[in-house]
């Protein structure tokens, strides 16, 4: 288990840094955002969750230009799909919360993509762009995701071996 | 049993509060600029240095990749090279056989005797002997006494032992070879020998014979297989015989023999 605090602080991180443009492809530093978040809302209750993600909405807000609102409803959204994943899934278990974060991280990356394809005019050509970009950080991040996720979740075999999850 | 505190319900207000908010901020456009503009202040001192870090590490990124490129296409660059020198080795082998080809054809017409030309494959020194190995034998129509001369046209020696294959040449410059000469344009015919490294001696020159340096040595067709006016050197020395009656000229070969690698062989009359 992470420390909802310790997630929080390298949430706004990794807010910060994807806001200094130092991430090269596009979406990549969005959904690590989206990946701590999702981590995040794991730890936490629904309005600590909205609260925080309303806090880093507002921040990208403040400098996208896509309208004011689009990235604080992404992460709202988020943490609504969070609150139900939760209320489903009775207990956590490693694919429960690799296929959420995976899920979570697909969701919120499609949802900014389609805010930048209206903006953009809904044009197929920005579709082209999009959706393969889209697609690339989604896998990236869901395996970066899985991998950290086996980490928190790995434990030895009974014959102290290997690690099995 | 104590009553527990109500903290679920606090957190649903800070919810539904939270939900109101961004409704306002969503839905309410003059709110709009005064949140971005309340936030980008409220941030920039850590957004601005971060920017800048960002974009240092941008160019270091795009330097990285640029040498990665440069290296790339470097590595290309020296493989396209090496398969232009092979090339242009091709190339200037061929050109120098195409050379050679057409010397033994001029030497053909000229001498009226047909010619082969041949790859040198080897060579040894027995004593003061000087000898060469020639890739054609009896076969290409080589045979024991045959004339050998260098793709310029120069005579450098005698094939003296002959296999279907391969045949040896002892070279002009060996001690054992003689031959008669004739030195241009004083038209005197002499005996010439080898004297190693490429260098000739005529000896038994008569002393008031006009014979300067640089005058040309060609072969007097006096020998067998043979024919006259093959260059064989030019005069590079002259000097007197110990009695004073004769001349002793040396003549310097204009062959090269460590840089020789293809030889033209006269045939005969076929």
């Amino acid at each position: 288990m992470i420390y909802p605090f310790r997630l929080f602080i390298f949430l706004i991180l990794s807010a910060l840094v994807f806001l200094s443009g130092a991430f090269p492809w596009p979406f990549l530093g969005f959904g690590l955002a989206v990946l701590l978040y999702l981590m995040f809302i794991l730890e936490s209750p629904l309005p600590r969750a909205l609260w925080v993600g309303g806090a880093i909405g507002v921040l990208f807000d403040a400098y996208s230009a896509l309208p004011f609102g689009t990235h604080l409803a992404i992460f709202a959204g988020l943490a609504f799909f969070g609150f139900a994943a939760k209320w489903f899934l009775s207990r956590r278990y490693f694919w429960g919360d690799t296929v959420f974060i995976g899920g979570g991280i697909v969701l919120g990356i499609l949802a900014l993509a389609a805010a930048s394809w209206f903006a953009a005019g809904r044009e197929t050509a920005s579709l082209i762009y999009l959706l393969p970009r889209v697609f690339a950080a989604a896998v990236f991040l869901a395996l970066v995701s899985a991998a950290f996720s086996w980490l928190g979740y790995r434990r030895q075999n009974p014959h102290g071996e290997f690690y099995v999850v | 049993m104590p009553k527990r505190p109500p903290r679920i319900s606090i957190w649903w207000l800070s919810a539904i509060v939270f939900l109101a908010l961004a409704s306002i901020l969503l839905f309410y456009d003059p709110a709009e600029g005064r949140a971005r503009m309340v936030v980008s202040r409220a941030t920039s001192w850590a957004v601005g240095p971060l920017y800048g870090l960002g974009k240092s590490w941008n160019r270091l990124g795009a330097r990285l990749y640029e040498r990665a490129a440069a290296f790339r296409e470097n590595s290309e660059l020296k493989e396209i090279n090496m398969r232009l020198l092979i090339d242009k080795a091709e190339f200037l082998l061929i050109q120098k056989e195409n050379e050679t080809l057409r010397r033994a054809l001029k030497l053909q017409e000229e001498t009226k005797q047909a010619l082969s030309d041949a790859d040198i494959i080897g060579a040894f020194n027995e004593g003061r002997e000087e000898y060469l190995i020639l890739n054609r034998g009896s076969a290409a129509g080589v045979s024991e006494g045959s004339a050998v001369l260098s793709p310029e046209g120069a005579l450098v020696g005698v094939v003296r032992t002959v296999s279907s294959e391969t045949s040896t040449v002892r070279l002009l410059a060996s001690a054992s070879e003689h031959l008669t000469v004739s030195i241009l344009p004083a038209n005197v015919n002499a005996s010439l020998r080898g004297d190693n490294s490429g260098e000739y001696v005529i000896s038994l020159v008569p002393a008031d014979a006009p014979i300067l340096i640089g005058d040309a040595v060609v072969t007097a067709g006096l020998n067998d297989n043979i024919p006259a006016g093959i260059a064989v050197g030019a005069v590079a020395a002259v000097g007197e015989s110990a009695a004073g009656s004769f001349k002793e000229i040396r003549v310097k070969s204009p062959v090269e023999v460590l840089f020789l690698d293809r030889v033209l062989v006269l045939l005969g009359n076929h």
